[in-house]
């Protein structure tokens, strides 16, 4: 739906700097500096591990920068459903989210769901928005490991927009400022940790190749692994188009 | 036995002090005690049925049981109503998400505030004002103290800190799972063809709820809750022209088994409305509460009230100090040791175990009675024999009987022990141990007492015994004897009829265990229920589970569609006698999404054709999943987490004021499985649960477990007379008195629709337990005389004589004691008090007159002599009436002389 956002999500640059005495707000600048492709395209199968069963879907996904900072995704699921799920993301203002069915028809999608749960995954839909470092104040909370990497730990605190969270901690890795691990804390309560897996470089951007979602309490997680990633790669703008649903 | 009364009456402080001890000890059981009114013990806990109705509940959640609240306003579309339904569903949703921190701020605050010195309530109300939640709350709890205004003394700050640790306790539990109200409900709209999950209400960025305000607010909330069919008569209930007329909150427990705490905090907070909302509070949780505070109530009322009558009943038995507080001192004694005991050992008081006190009163004070009477009787032999040796003689003689007949009354008490409805299981055990108690207490202490007083006859005995005239008690008893010794065939005749007339009776007696039942038709307890079916359809349901066959069966349309066919079938007109009022299931919201999907057409609301439609559906509803089980949690109470079984859930409605009653239940689920077995598809499948069909199972058991009881009570007392009296025939006949008793019982229960429920199937185990001891008394002395030498006639009028006033006293304290609860405001335990009260009529009847008619009858011999007879040293000292002493005075065996 927010295939921009996804991809963002788990997208990190590979600069490595010198960190000394740098406030929470100047690492996670360091992060959000890392460069970014202006095109992605790929695969991704999302395992849902929720009680003593493990539903697969499937969907490809593509993404592209557009002028004035706004992106457009295409999300297409080819299991369980054929649904086609079109996001323009807007800088300021609320996305416009379309949806096309399996039998073809097309319905738009309020943006009211930030807090709900993503095709019944433990991905919400905030977790799959692009983070914009201007609309959190940063604290350095100290050093800790985290997918067995040295890491900074910040904890980010939404001020502007709406929250869903209370708060994030993100865990950044120090070689590279790469963010391996994201926990969230709702209801004043750890509710579930993002952990990043496998990053490798493609085309010079640092790219998880499987990533989970835990619940904090153990009870389910969800997978995705990436495939097929092609960054950079020409997508005419004709697929983002709303008409090109139909 | 003889070694422990030389032991009682040569130690008689030690004894005392001993028994006082162990009634302190025990007794600091008793604030100990708590109440367990949970459902779970009314319910066949290791049944099947039931242990798949717990799992079923494991899945879906506790949702056949609810509490569900009409709440109406003046105006009803009024910005102060809509404020206060908000403040109300604040106050329960407290209990539904405990947030620590919070909780946590605002008790330290409190304490604060309380420690600060004297306060004032509306300064500390004031105090709070930012948090109106939580002042309502303290408002509240300082009501149910009777504190209104005024400042708080320091026992009124205690008690408040005390109920405000008891909420946070409660908070915590979180034992609301659900709550759905008008007020926080989302719906899934699709006008202007776009898709939006919305709330009917909105909320700012606190969370706080956007109520309506203008009559055009109110319109487009109209407009909302209208949209969705699925919300009429769920949310809300309308008029015959459809305007709305009440909002309907239906609060789900997390565990309905452990549901009492909260459904009395519920009450509370309504409690705390009905001057500015209507509300209509019902559901089976609340049900329960209302019966136990009616049983409670009723019985610390009755209680000491049994006690009196009982008292009364020493006073004219004997007449004098002692007679009345000795065997008072035993019962409260025995009532102490039980209650503690239960409190020590952590065992809770259940809505049946409330009657426990009553019980041991009454069966306590008939072993007082025997002993006393054994003193009196034995007084002159006691005199000439010395206190000590005299005492010892008559004590042990009747402590052996009353130790025989106690036990004969355990073991009637026992047998329900193996019952499989846990309530009457452990009344069965605690009783059982209550008439182990008073019988020690009886059998010690009043030996004890009566070697520490002065030995002398009490002034109206011995009046008694100088006036040869007769008592009124003396002719009700010559009465008796003409009727057994010389009107025994026509005596028998009529017994034979009516037992025949009894036994039709029996097979009229419905089985009941439908709570509201307890109540008149004219309570409001079940007014409201009525009031409910009508507009929301139901006031509590049931279960339809149906499987697919396969893992996402669920959401095959046509599966989808056997389900919209039998819903339609259970709410159509022509089956009004299933009294289903209402139906939910997963359908409603497949139904909800396709109308969305089509612009909120009314025309789709209804299953999609295709299967992807459905599969789109499920994937774009975005909703939470706390338990992350595999299903949103809205689904949760209709589908399982592998998408292959739906829950249809019922609601059941008391149509026309009728209650539907557990033989009604059983009509309707009989209907609907010959309905699903003749149209359901081979593949599919079904099962039927929920609390209604455990109502049934409970209605069963009871039958059953009373034929079990009456079978192995009536075995075993057999097994165990004839034991003691070496005597096949004296076995059998002493089943007599009891048989009597418990087939009037029945026949009346039978002839004037009195149901068997929990309760009333209690009597017939009492019958027999109290009924065997007359017979015993009465059998015991009759083979006494009769071995003596006298003619069976003669032997029967001593018996009736001697034994039979005893009897006669015993039975008048367990009459009157249990007609005591006759005077209870409560249904059933006006039956219950009496239905006891005739049927200890019955056994006694059936002890003094039918069991010696039979003996006429049947000229069974009852010899030879038992090695025990608490009257064979005694009878010649009985201050026998002219009849008797003047004419027939054959014997002249001493006391002490007998063996």
């Amino acid at each position: 739906m927010k295939g921009k956002i996804l991809i963002t999500s788990l997208l990190v640059l590979v600069f490595s700097l010198p960190a000394f005495a740098m406030t929470g707000r100047e690492i996670m600048e360091k992060s959000d500096n890392l460069p970014e492709a202006d095109t992605a395209m790929s695969k991704m199968i999302m395992r849902i591990h929720k009680g003593d069963r493990m539903e697969e879907k499937a969907f490809t996904l593509m993404m592209k920068q557009f002028e004035n900072d706004e992106d457009k995704g295409l999300i297409a699921f080819i299991k369980p459903t054929q649904i086609k799920l079109l996001s323009h993301a807007h800088k300021g203002r609320d996305d416009d989210q379309w949806l096309q069915l399996s039998s073809g028809r097309v319905k738009r999608i309020a943006s009211s769901s930030k807090g709900k749960p993503f095709v019944n995954s433990h991905f919400y839909y905030e977790d799959l928005s692009s983070v914009d470092i201007d609309d959190f104040e940063f604290t350095l909370i100290g050093e800790d490991k985290a997918v067995d990497e040295d890491c900074y730990k910040v904890e980010g605190v939404k001020t502007t927009g709406e929250r869903v969270y209370d708060k994030n901690v993100f865990y950044v890795r120090k070689s590279d400022f790469f963010v391996v691990r994201i926990d969230f804390h709702m209801d004043g309560e750890f509710h579930k940790f993002l952990e990043n897996y496998d990053v490798k470089e493609i085309d010079g951007i640092l790219t998880p190749h499987r990533a989970t979602m835990h619940r904090a309490d153990g009870n389910g997680k969800t997978e995705l692994f990436l495939g097929g990633i092609k960054y950079n790669a020409q997508i005419p703008d004709v697929h983002f188009e709303k008409e090109a649903l139909r | 036995m003889d070694r422990y009364i030389t032991f009682v009456l040569k130690h008689p402080v030690w004894i005392l002090v001993c028994f006082i001890g162990i009634t302190i000890g025990l007794g600091l059981g008793i604030p100990k005690l708590t109440f367990d009114t949970s459902i779970s013990k009314f319910l066949p806990e290791t049944d099947p049925e039931y242990l798949y109705y717990n799992k079923v509940k494991d899945v879906y959640g506790d949702v056949d049981t609810f509490v569900i609240l009409s709440i109406t306003g003046d105006p009803l579309w009024g910005a102060k109503t809509f404020s206060d339904m908000d403040a109300l569903l604040t106050d329960i949703e407290a209990y539904e998400t405990y947030r620590a921190d919070k909780e946590t701020a605002r008790l330290a605050k409190l304490d604060q505030l309380l420690a600060a010195g004297p306060v004032n309530v509306a300064d500390l109300l004031f105090q709070f004002s930012d948090d109106p939640e939580f002042a309502r709350m303290i408002s509240r709890k300082l009501r149910t103290k009777g504190i209104t205004d005024g400042t708080l003394d320091s026992r009124d700050v205690r008690n408040l800190k005390k109920a405000i640790h008891t909420v946070n306790v409660l908070k915590q539990k979180e034992s609301i799972d659900d709550i759905i109200s008008p007020l926080d409900i989302e719906d899934v709209t699709g006008q202007d063809d776009t898709l939006a999950t919305v709330r009917l209400i909105e909320t700012d960025a606190s969370g706080k709820r956007l109520l309506p305000q203008t009559p055009a607010d109110f319109a487009a909330f109209t407009r909302k809750l209208k949209r969705n069919p699925a919300f009429e008569r769920g949310i809300y209930a309308t008029d015959e022209q459809g305007n709305i007329t009440d909002f309907g909150f239906i609060i789900r427990f997390k565990e309905m088994s452990d549901s009492d705490s909260i459904a009395r905090e519920i009450l509370e907070i309504v409690d705390t409305y009905k001057n500015r909302l209507h509300i209509l509070p019902q559901g089976q949780p609340l049900v329960y509460v209302w019966i136990n505070n009616y049983m409670q109530n009723d019985l610390a009322r009755l209680v000491p009230l049994v006690l009196l009558v009982t008292m009364f009943i020493f006073f004219l038995n004997f007449r004098s100090l002692r007679g009345v507080l000795l065997p008072s001192a035993t019962l409260l004694m025995g009532t102490c040791w039980i209650l503690g005991l239960m409190g020590h050992l952590g065992v809770a008081i259940t809505t049946v175990g409330i009657s426990i006190p009553i019980l041991m009163i009454a069966v306590g004070s008939s072993y007082g009675i025997h002993i006393l009477n054994q003193y009196y009787a034995d007084f002159d032999y006691i005199t000439r024999q010395g206190e000590f040796e005299g005492l010892r003689h008559s004590m042990n003689h009747i402590s052996i009987t009353v130790l025989l007949t106690g036990l004969t009354t355990f073991v009637a008490f026992l047998t329900l022990a193996s019952h499989r409805l846990s309530v009457i299981r452990e009344w069965g055990i605690f009783s059982a141990i209550g008439i182990v108690f008073a019988v020690w207490i009886s059998a010690s202490v009043i030996p004890a007492g009566l070697v520490l007083m002065s030995h002398k006859k009490d002034r109206y005995l011995l009046n008694r015994k100088n006036n040869s005239s007769s008592t009124y008690m003396d002719h009700f008893i010559r009465g008796m004897s003409s009727l057994s010794i010389h009107y025994y065939k026509p005596t028998m005749l009529f017994v034979v009829l009516l037992m025949a007339v009894c036994l039709v009776g029996l097979f009229r007696i419905q089985v009941e265990t439908e709570l509201l039942s307890y109540f008149r038709a004219d309570n409001p307890i079940r007014t409201s229920a009525v009031d409910i079916s009508k507009k929301f359809g139901g006031r509590w349901g049931f279960n339809i589970l149906l499987n697919s066959g396969e893992p996402d069966g669920v959401k095959d349309p046509e599966f989808l569609k056997s389900i919209a066919d039998l819903r339609s079938w259970l709410t159509s007109s022509e089956n009004a006698d299933l009294h289903v009022g209402r139906t939910d299931a997963f359908n409603d919201h497949i139904n909800t999404m396709h109308m969305a999907m089509n612009n909120d057409d009314p025309e789709f609301y209804m299953l999609p054709e295709s299967k992807w439609d459905i599969l789109d559906y499920l994937e774009l509803f975005t909703a939470e999943d706390a338990d992350s089980d595999g299903r949103a949690d809205i689904f949760e109470p209709y589908v399982n987490p592998q998408f292959q079984t739906c829950n249809i859930l019922a609601r059941l409605c008391e149509k026309d004021g009728q209650l539907i009653g557990t033989s009604g239940l059983k009509h309707i689920f009989e209907r609907i499985r010959i309905q699903l077995n003749q149209t359901l598809p081979p593949e599919y499948t079904y099962k039927i649960t929920g609390h209604p069909l455990m109502i049934i199972k409970s209605a069963d058991y009871i039958i059953y477990g009373q034929i079990q009881s009456l079978l192995l009570t009536l075995l075993v007392i057999g097994i165990v007379v004839l034991i003691l009296l070496k005597n096949l025939k004296a076995g059998l006949l002493a089943l007599i008195p009891m048989s009597v008793g418990v087939i009037i019982n029945f026949g009346i229960m039978g002839w004037f629709s009195i149901n068997l429920d929990i309760a009333t199937s209690l009597i017939a185990a009492i019958t027999i337990g109290i009924g065997v001891d007359d017979t015993i008394h009465f059998l015991n002395t009759f083979r006494f005389y009769r071995k003596s030498g006298l003619d069976v006639d003669t032997a029967i009028e001593r018996t009736q004589f001697v034994a039979g006033k005893a009897i006669l006293f015993t039975s008048l304290a367990l009459i009157f004691g249990f007609s005591v609860l006759g005077i209870s405001t409560f249904k059933p335990l006006i039956l219950f008090g009496l239905l006891m009260g005739i049927t200890m009529i019955a056994t006694t009847f059936g002890a003094l007159v039918v069991l010696p008619a039979a003996i006429k009858l049947t000229g069974v011999q009852l010899v030879p002599a038992v090695s025990f007879s608490p009257y064979r040293r005694t009878f010649m000292r009985i201050p026998l009436p002219a009849f008797l002493s003047r004419n027939q005075n054959p014997l002249t065996i001493e006391s002490g002389e007998a063996e």
